[in-house]
């Protein structure tokens, strides 16, 4: 437990020095500088920056650690360059100062620390002074809201982060086509396709942290979770200017604060059901989009606001940052492109209508897909529906707060709170995020031990689909399907040996097999029914059936042959191990020439 | 130090044989190691009233008119050849035990082989500690002949040993930092890490031990303690049946001991010989390492720029290998190959760069102030000649080297190994032109030029190196050394000649 704080404190860290800290220095000359946006602006820029530098790093081969690292400082001597107007001399000279003062302190023995802090302390004390007085000022004017704000951001932390700490394995299928990008762009290898973004900020991260990418996706998954709570309540604040509105906003969705839906009996036939089914799929509960789909949220979110926040207020430092949301959105998807695109026009004439657009359209164009089978509108509407929900409670809270503000004055809003506190205490209480984990978290766990146990690209995995992206670049894989229907009918010779030529061979067989699904599906397109991963990993029967034969198969093999035992054993998984020594390897390696 | 100011006055007339003014004698007294403190024992307040007094008894003539009498045909070629040995024997003496490693690893490929691992570690550690302590390699080889050429074998012991220290605490600090970072970034497992980072140490100490030998004027003990040392790990891995890995572990703290015990004996030897000298007034610690700080940076820079190609090429490693760092096969025997000539003519760039400058000084000392175009002219001749000597040796070395791995070893003429030797030969070949260069800059004081010219070219070679080792394979870490090597050596060329355009100045300042 220990160790995983230590990790995810060290991840959170380095991803906000990264990506919080680092563009504050570099982008320090901006305008809206220490505000909230100004902040979500350099973090924006500096989102596309690694996109951009980890994809050409990566299509050159050239990304690793020292490659980013090189960049950064050559991105802070830029900086400090800029500061002092190029001025090499000074910089010399400077450099010279603090050579002879370190010999001087060396010669007597006396390192006064607080000299070389004082140059700092003193370009930094206005900076600060005026920092340090704007908090209690802000504190005493918008207390409430602010606390609003944060609980409900704890909540929504608490919420994502519960699974995220206590299990290494992942809840959603996508986070495995993120570790396994993630990989492959430190490895340098398929630099182009998506997804692209995120994976971006796994592989940045995971090279300057030096913790595996396995661990940066679990925690910055639920990251991006509580970053789509801020960047909701920062839209809504920028668009609407009502603080609790913002706040009751971020509780529906990151508490997932609406009643998840109850487990469908049939498939949904009638108009009625189908769209009474939409309002189930609101619920953050029911229904959560990919991470790096809610990360394109999180941009059209925060672009909408910079839109907000220009027209009330326009500079040259929002334009930059509405132009890196948009990119990043389209690197994203195109249908939140399309999104952004009507609310900004919208919040360009009436501010205060956007979020009314968003949840219009973006409840229109779902009902419109799930009514008209075939078209051509992408799955991703769906994805919308919970955050569109929100915005809808945010806003409705707004216009009452409008409408009463008139009528009981400053007494408004703490009434509204009171009111709202009590409704969420007996209706719209937290409710646990959905969750559909595919492996056992023991096979994930043994799968980093073997990878930190056993000499790299010496050892071979035979397992589920699950363990190829948790392998890739630290040894090899084998799919569990193919490796039984290969191999089932020789094992029971003595003189049969596996293929594998590597030293170590690990086969997981699941005692127990892992159910994806509680029952099979009421529904499966014929496609999804055909394919082979499907058929061997996600179908209970088929599932159940592989596992069965892979025992069968283990347990032959280790009747008549010395080289294999129990490696790891619990009640759901036992993993095989074939050890080969050099004569055994040579001669199989010979009979695969043969 | 001299008794009389009279014996003061004929060291600076033997240097010196015309002086502008007043000033000028007053620099040359407080060259050599003169200050206001230490003439009053010659009843002068300062030692610009002494160097007045001398400027008016200053003789004009008779001096430079014996020397000339005395210097005949032979006695130059003697004083020539026994220069080219001694510059020769020292550098070739760091050289040697490469090349006999070399030798082993051609004709007796199984006797170094080590696991994969382990090899990662020894070439990593090996080349930090060429590169850290390069700096201090400088600084002490500069204090040290600095002082013993003065005839000043206590401060020359005392200045040896804390620039020594202050290298030894420098490497340990770097060797935690690099255990730290190891284990961070996952460069090695936890046992080569511990491994990597003692090799480190005693390499570093090993080499900080050589310049000391060389400043003592005994760089002939270099191979000797090399030889000794190897052969003691030999015996060890032989009777003592012991794994190859503990004796190449065990031979650099042997050597490192050898070297040490070998240094301290000549100083006490030294020591010895002048004991009137241990009262002699050393400058203040302070100001002597701030004097060196330029030497620190010209040799790390140097040293940086030497292995930088083989530290991008170990990045190069194809990851589906499982190894963090690892120098690829074809890469390092092409690159040996060209070394090793490289080794060979840097010897001989060494020994003709001091013989450039007796004969610039010399010609600065004999022609008249009032004709410097003719000085110009004879220096830009003579470099110019020079610099058409050191490519021929450099690419007759070269081809003799590949000839010789030819015949003897697997050095089969891939694709890729020709071209890391096309272009690691390019890049030593200009490296070496380079070198000249570098040297005479440095020996006329204007350092500054070297360093920030080295440091240009240490960009560029590891931008270039790095970046195209990546994108088109492991060969063209070479051409990071070619690029690298052709940009010193345009910086160098250029702050040479202009140099040589007030070469009196120069010569003053020298």
């Amino acid at each position: 437990m220990l160790l995983e704080s230590l990790k995810v404190g060290w991840i959170l860290t380095i991803f906000i020095l990264l990506f919080l800290w680092f563009p504050g220095r570099l982008f320090s000359r901006r305008v809206n500088r220490g505000t909230s946006l100004g902040i979500a602006g350099n973090w924006t820029r500096m989102v596309l920056f690694a996109v951009i530098g980890i994809f050409i790093l990566s299509k050159l081969r050239v990304l690793t650690a020292l490659a980013i690292g090189f960049i950064l400082l050559i991105a802070f001597a830029l900086v400090y360059l800029y500061r002092i107007d190029w001025k090499f001399g000074a910089l010399n000279s400077k450099v010279q100062r603090t050579v002879v003062q370190f010999v001087r302190n060396l010669e007597t023995s006396s390192f006064k620390l607080s000299s070389l802090r004082s140059n700092a302390a003193a370009s930094d004390s206005a900076e600060e002074q005026r920092f340090s007085q704007r908090w209690p000022e802000l504190l005493k004017e918008r207390g409430i809201p602010i606390l609003c704000v944060l609980a409900a951001v704890t909540i929504a932390a608490i919420l994502r982060y519960a699974d995220a700490w206590s299990e290494l394995r992942f809840n959603h299928v996508e986070q495995y086509d993120y570790l396994l990008r993630a990989r492959e762009l430190i490895l340098n290898v398929h630099p182009t396709g998506r997804p692209f973004v995120f994976p971006s900020l796994i592989a940045t991260t995971s090279l300057v942290s030096a913790v595996d990418p396995i661990y940066v996706t679990r925690f910055l998954s639920a990251l991006i979770g509580v970053l789509l709570v801020l960047a909701l309540g920062a839209f809504l604040q920028a668009s609407m200017r009502v603080s609790l509105a913002s706040a009751v906003a971020m509780y529906c969705l990151g508490s997932a604060a609406f009643p998840p839906a109850a487990e469908p009996t049939l498939v949904p036939t009638s108009l009625v059901q189908k769209i009474f089914e939409l309002f189930a799929l609101s619920s953050p509960a029911t229904t959560q989009g990919s991470s790096e789909f809610e990360l394109g949220l999180v941009f059209v979110l925060l672009g909408l606001a910079f839109v907000a926040e220009w027209h009330w207020t326009p500079h040259k430092d929002s334009l930059v940052d509405i132009a890196c949301s948009v990119i990043l959105t389209g690197l994203i998807s195109p249908f939140l492109l399309v999104l952004f695109a009507i609310a900004a026009v919208m919040l360009l004439f009436r501010p205060k209508l956007a979020p009314v657009g968003f949840v219009l359209f973006g409840f229109e164009a779902a009902v419109y897909a799930r009514l008209s089978p075939g078209t051509s509108i992408t799955n991703d509407v769906f994805m919308t529906l919970p955050v569109a929900a929100a915005i809808a409670a945010g806003w409705f809270l707004a216009v009452v707060i409008t409408m009463i503000r008139s009528d009981l004055g400053r007494r408004a809003e703490p009434l509204l709170l009171a009111s709202c506190l009590l409704v969420a205490a007996i209706w719209f209480r937290p409710h646990r995020l959905v969750s559909q984990p595919l492996e056992y978290d023991s096979a994930a766990r043994q799968t980093q031990d073997i990878a930190n146990k056993f000499a790299a690209q010496k050892w071979v995995v035979v397992a589920p689909v699950e363990q190829f992206p948790e392998t890739l670049g630290f040894g090899g894989y084998e799919d569990l399907a193919d490796f039984v229907s290969k191999n089932r009918s020789q094992v029971a010779s003595r003189d049969f040996h596996f293929a594998s030529t590597a030293q170590d061979l690990f086969i997981y067989v699941e005692k127990k097999p892992f159910q994806v699904f509680d029952r099979e599906p009421l529904s499966v397109p014929f496609a999804v029914l055909t394919d082979a991963t499907y058929r061997s990993y996600r179908s209970p029967a088929g599932r159940a059936s592989l596992e069965s034969d892979a025992l069968q198969l283990c347990e032959s093999y280790r009747q008549n042959h010395s080289d294999m035992e129990v490696y790891f054993k619990d009640e759901n998984l036992q993993i095989y191990r074939v050890h080969r020594d050099d004569a055994l390897k040579a001669a199989a390696q010979e009979a695969r020439a043969e | 130090m001299t008794r009389d100011w009279n014996d003061l006055l004929n060291d600076v007339h033997a240097i010196a044989p015309q002086v502008a003014d007043a000033e000028e004698i007053a620099a040359l007294v407080e060259s050599f190691g003169y200050n206001d403190r230490s003439v009053r024992q010659f009843g002068f307040a300062s030692v610009f009233a002494l160097a007045e007094h001398m400027y008016l008894n200053f003789p004009t003539g008779a001096l430079s008119q014996k020397k000339s009498v005395e210097s005949g045909k032979w006695s130059s070629i003697w004083v020539e050849i026994g220069s080219a040995a001694r510059k020769l024997s020292a550098s070739l003496a760091y050289s040697i035990p490469w090349m006999a490693l070399l030798v082993v690893e051609y004709v007796r490929p199984h006797a170094l082989q080590v696991s994969p691992e382990f090899g990662s570690a020894l070439s990593l550690s090996l080349i930090a500690s060429l590169v850290t302590p390069g700096g201090f390699i400088q600084m002490i080889a500069r204090a040290g002949s600095f002082y013993s050429g003065m005839q000043e074998p206590f401060l020359a012991h005392r200045f040896s040993i804390l620039l020594l220290k202050l290298g030894v605490a420098t490497t340990i600090l770097l060797a935690v930092l690099g255990l730290m970072l190891g284990a961070y970034f996952h460069v090695l497992s936890g046992a080569y890490l511990l491994v990597a980072a003692a090799n480190y140490i005693a390499l570093s100490i090993l080499w900080m031990f050589c310049a000391i030998l060389g400043a003592q004027g005994i760089g002939w003990c270099v191979p000797l303690t090399f030889l000794i040392s190897a052969t003691a790990a030999a015996g060890i891995k032989i009777f003592a049946h012991a794994d190859i890995t503990l004796a190449l572990m065990l031979w650099p703290a042997l050597a490192a001991f050898c070297a040490a015990v070998c240094a301290r004996i000549e100083f006490w030897r030294s020591e010895r010989k002048r004991p009137q000298r241990s009262a002699s007034a050393p400058p203040r610690f302070r100001v002597a390492l701030i004097s060196l700080i330029p030497f620190y940076l010209y040799g790390t820079v140097y040293f940086g720029f030497l292995f930088a190609d083989r530290l991008t090429a170990g990045t190069a490693i194809p990851w589906f290998s499982g190894l963090s760092f690892g120098i690829d096969g074809a890469y390092k025997r092409g690159m040996d190959v060209v070394l090793l000539a490289f080794l060979i003519s840097a010897a001989l760039v060494e020994y003709l760069s001091e013989s450039y400058l007796r004969y610039w000084f010399h010609l600065a000392a004999e022609l008249p102030q009032s004709k410097p175009a003719e000085l110009v002219a004879h220096l830009r001749k003579r470099h110019f000649k020079i610099m058409l000597v050191i490519p021929g040796v450099f690419i007759i070395a070269a081809l003799v080297a590949w000839f010789v791995f030819n015949r003897w070893g697997s050095l089969a003429a891939s694709p890729q190994l020709l071209e890391t030797v096309a272009m690691g030969g390019a890049g030593y070949l200009m490296l070496n032109m380079a070198l000249f260069e570098t040297i005479v800059l440095v020996c006329v004081n204007a350092l500054n030029m070297a360093v920030r010219s080295l440091a240009i070219g240490l960009a560029v070679n590891v931008i270039a190196g790095y970046g195209l080792s990546h994108i088109l394979g492991v060969q063209y870490a070479a051409f990071g050394l070619m690029a690298g090597a052709a940009v010193v050596l345009w910086k160098c060329n250029a702050a040479a000649r202009q140099v040589l355009r007030h070469p009196d100045y120069r010569y003053s300042v020298a």
